[in-house]
């Protein structure tokens, strides 16, 4: 089990005449929180399914957990999985569905189960026909978690969720979870509100993984910089970095790591430049950004 | 599987819910309506349970099907995500269906079996019990046939009503298919000798279902498969439509073959049995050469001929022209059915007559070479069943008004048919009473000898040791003739007019009308070895040699004087043997698929009839 979660290579994707992934190359070490970062239509839930063996890749290596999705649908019994839009049968109560879940799930623990809605305030049962997005989020993770599975892939998980939920998944659930060495592979579009729990941050643009970035390494080198521009065909090229709306005549860039901001200063672009550090925050807010430069 | 199955039972239910609900009403809901509008309740019940296993279990296998496929394409997002690949989710659908189908089916059934006559006509032997079982047979594969249809178009096409109604269309037309080249088979493709019969045409109907269920339990999965997994192309959808839709195809192909084989087959020929009728005649010898020359066989189209050793053939009598929906409308019969042949070798044959005429029955006559013309029709008082030999000449034995049976005679010119008595055709009461042999004379000698009748004409009678006279039937005349310390025998005739038989084992004697019996000739040296089964029968018997067949495979020649064995030469033979005729000149071999004319050297030849 020292093995990656997962790995991806060369992975390609297309839906009719659209190619969405178009070689997607990536490794996840065990144990990692990695968020996946893309702006809509990136392909994210695509890249998610392929891994779930959900969906078939066109061509390309998948590996997750030491196994490659053959169509039978092993893997998906040792990987949790949130989708972006959970959905249930209309007819069962949320007792009823987590009851169907045991008997498909080879590991799954009732009590466990149990005490998981507990803590996220479901009542089991709340008749899934009807139910708030609130209600089948919270199903939705239960469902992922309750079979104690190696790999988590989280599509959009706090969509829906109520601020104090949200808290409570986030701050508490999520951080059991990688105090446990479970992997988790995140995608979401606030990801700045995992900014603390991220190890790695997977830039999807262009339908491969553009860029990625270790969160301490952002947390460390971010930076923004503003000056005023004096020079614009002297600011480099290949800068990890997005240039940031500034009165005329300034101009600012955040940059995300140390390199770029000594390219850019050293460039002599920017007169009297100023740079401060950029929280993680900020940064993750900032790479969506990053990706638009790729497409 | 069981966890998957269990849920789409579970999603299902209603399905089954809404059929089982809406058969229980029905029922009561006819009994009232019969009483309300005074029609009888029975009948009215049978409709009911006839609809409802003609139609009603057809839309509910299509109704089931449909929505099991186009349910999982809908229940995806929740489904998918559970570790089943979609192969199994197909799977456990598609059982689902077929299990509510079952519980439905089942009660229907246990409700026409309480209340309609069809178990006892089902179980009934027959034809008509035959035909309901594989009626019965043949409605449970285009059930589930068409519910796997429905299932696979559904889920290729996501559209629930449009995947059924497309998989009742192809569970109708393999039904169809399939039952018309059943019931074509069955009724019609009954064939004389070795022929294709109706039996053929089961083992390619089974592979048929077979391939068919096997193309579309391979099309449940992958259609299934590409819908959620794969998404991409059209080679896979396209590859289960076919699959799928194959079945049709391959149903219909059987159907064609099977109307083809009964086509063909109704201008194939089978050997006629020799019409020698009750009493042979005793033929001129000019008449005995054309008698015994040529083979007759007769097609079920009605074609009659006579094959010539040479592969020669002259028609006796054209048949008629049969279209397919003719043989469907109504039931085949070759027109001839029965033929004698008169002793100037002139060959007689009655004939069912053309209704348009307003005959009934026609007798028709011509030389050995053919072609038969009409003779005259029968008076439609007479209903006729056989021509026959007896005192007064040729007649027909039939009976008349009153049922009773009786044989009447006619010329041979056909002019004076029939008398004509009290308004009614006259038949005289006594069926044997053209047939007077010397009895007394035949009893008072104590022994029995081939009998004369008064034209002193050569014929024999089988005795049954009591004086008492029964008819032949036709073909060779057997004839018992017991001696003072020889014991009884039997003779057989020979083409060329002379009778062999076997006097006591392996001791062969000949009887020649002008010199009466020969010696016995012992032949235990030639075929002493051969197993009492295998006791041959005598072709030809001349002054130097004796032919024997052995077991129908085997020619022998044997000296006739000595008794030992000259030559042997095998027979031709089919997967079933051969029907074998002997002629003057040789042997016609019939094997089913080919005829053959083996010569007395036993030099073989194949004519070909095709």
């Amino acid at each position: 089990m020292n093995g990656p979660a997962f790995v991806l290579e060369g992975v390609r994707r297309s839906f009719g005449s659209r190619e969405v992934l178009r070689g997607v190359t990536a490794r996840a070490q065990r144990g990692r929180v990695i968020g996946l970062l893309g702006r809509n239509g990136e392909g994210k839930t695509t890249l998610m399914r392929i891994l779930l063996d959900m969906l078939e890749a066109d061509a390309g290596r998948v590996e997750v957990l030491g196994e490659s999705p053959d169509g039978t649908g092993r893997i998906r019994g040792r990987v949790g999985y949130v989708p972006e839009r959970p959905a249930f049968h209309d007819s069962m109560t949320a007792g009823e569905v987590l009851e169907l879940r045991a008997r498909f799930f080879d590991r799954w623990d009732r009590e466990r189960a149990r005490a998981l809605a507990s803590t996220l305030g479901l009542a089991l049962e709340t008749r899934v026909g009807g139910a708030s997005k609130g209600t089948l989020a919270k199903l939705a993770w239960v469902c992922a978690a309750a079979h104690d599975p190696e790999l988590f892939l989280l599509d959009e998980p706090t969509s829906g969720l109520d601020a104090l939920v949200r808290e409570e998944v986030l701050t508490r659930f999520i951080e059991e979870l990688q105090d446990a060495g479970k992997t988790l592979f995140i995608s979401n579009h606030r990801m700045e509100e995992l900014g603390g729990l991220l190890d790695e941050v997977w830039l999807l643009a262009g339908g491969v993984i553009a860029e990625v970035f270790e969160a301490e390494r952002l947390r460390r080198e971010a930076r923004r910089v503003e000056g005023r521009l004096k020079d614009a065909a002297s600011v480099p090229e290949g800068l990890r970095a997005v240039r940031l709306d500034a009165p005329a005549p300034l101009a600012a860039w955040a940059l995300f790591d140390a390199e770029s901001s000594r390219r850019l200063l050293a460039s002599g672009a920017l007169d009297a430049a100023q740079e401060s550090p950029l929280t993680l925050e900020e940064s993750l807010k900032r790479l969506l950004a990053l990706g638009g430069r790729h497409d | 599987m069981t966890e998957s199955f269990r849920l789409e039972i579970l999603k299902q239910r209603l399905v089954l819910a809404g059929f089982s609900g809406a058969f229980a009403f029905s029922l009561p809901l006819v009994a009232v309506a019969a009483k309300v509008f005074e029609h009888p309740l029975r009948p009215a019940v049978d409709s009911a349970l006839f609809f409802w296993v003609y139609v009603g279990l057809p839309l509910a296998a299509c109704v089931m099907g449909a929505s099991a496929g186009a349910g999982l394409r809908r229940t995806y997002e929740l489904e998918a995500p559970l570790p089943v690949s979609p192969e199994r989710r197909a799977w456990a659908a598609f059982g689902a269906a077929a299990a509510q189908l079952l519980v439905l089916g089942v009660l229907v059934a246990l409700s026409v079996a309480a209340l309609s006559t069809a178990p006892e006509q089902a179980a009934a032997g027959g034809m008509g019990g035959r035909f309901m079982r594989g009626s019965i047979l043949l409605l449970s594969y285009a059930l589930l046939y068409g519910q796997g249809a429905s299932f696979v178009l559904a889920s290729l096409s996501g559209h629930g009503v449009a995947g059924g109604l497309a998989g009742a269309v192809l569970g109708v037309c393999s039904y169809a298919a399939l039952g018309a080249g059943l019931m074509v088979s069955e009724i019609l493709g009954v064939h004389p000798g070795d022929f294709p019969k109706a039996w053929g045409f089961l083992p390619k109907a089974w592979g048929t279902v077979g391939l068919t269920f096997a193309g579309t339990a391979w099309a449940l999965g992958a259609a299934v498969r590409w819908a959620e997994r794969e998404r991409r192309g059209w080679g896979t959808p396209v590859a289960a439509a076919a699959a799928t839709v194959g079945g049709v195809f391959l149903a219909a192909g059987l159907a064609v073959s099977s109307f083809k084989t009964v086509m063909d087959g109704l201008h194939q020929f089978g050997i006629v049995g020799a019409p020698l009728g009750s009493a042979p005649p005793e033929f001129t010898p000019e008449a005995r050469r054309e008698v015994f020359r040529g083979l007759m066989m007769a097609s079920w189209s009605g074609d009659v001929v006579r094959v010539l050793p040479d592969g020669t053939r002259q028609m006796l009598f054209k048949g008629d022209d049969h279209s397919l929906l003719d043989l469907v409308k109504a039931p085949l019969w070759t027109r001839p059915t029965n033929y004698l042949w008169d002793d100037d070798g002139t060959l007689w044959a009655l004939v069912h007559g053309d209704p348009r005429q307003g005959r009934d029955y026609e007798v028709w006559r011509g030389p050995a070479e053919g072609p038969l013309s009409l003779a005259f029709g029968v008076p439609r008082d007479v209903v006729p069943t056989l021509l026959m030999r007896g005192k007064r000449g040729l007649g027909l034995v039939g009976v008349d008004h009153e049922g009773t049976r009786g044989f009447s005679a006619f010329t041979k010119d056909g002019k004076a048919a029939f008398v004509r008595r009290n308004g009614h055709t006259a038949l005289e009461k006594q069926p044997g009473a053209g047939l007077k042999p010397d009895v007394e004379e035949f009893l008072k000698k104590g022994a029995y000898y081939l009998m004369k009748d008064g034209r002193k004409g050569l014929f024999s009678v089988p005795s049954e040791g009591r004086g008492n006279i029964a008819y032949l039937q036709g073909g060779d005349s057997y004839l018992f003739v017991p001696e003072k310390g020889v014991g009884r025998f039997k003779l057989h005739a020979l083409p060329e007019g002379t009778l062999a038989g076997w006097r006591e084992r392996w001791s062969a004697i000949r009887f020649s009308p002008g010199t009466g019996f020969a010696a016995p000739l012992d032949l235990s040296a030639a075929v002493g070895a051969l197993p009492e089964r295998e006791t041959p029968r005598f072709a030809r018997w001349t002054s130097e040699s004796l032919w024997l067949i052995q077991g129908e495979r085997r020619l022998l020649r044997l000296d006739a004087s000595s008794g030992a064995l000259k030559d042997s030469w095998a027979l031709p033979s089919g997967p079933k043997g051969a029907e074998l005729v002997v002629t003057l000149d040789g042997i016609f071999c019939d094997t089913g698929r080919e005829l053959y004319f083996v010569g007395w050297d036993g030099a073989a030849r194949r004519l070909s009839l095709r």
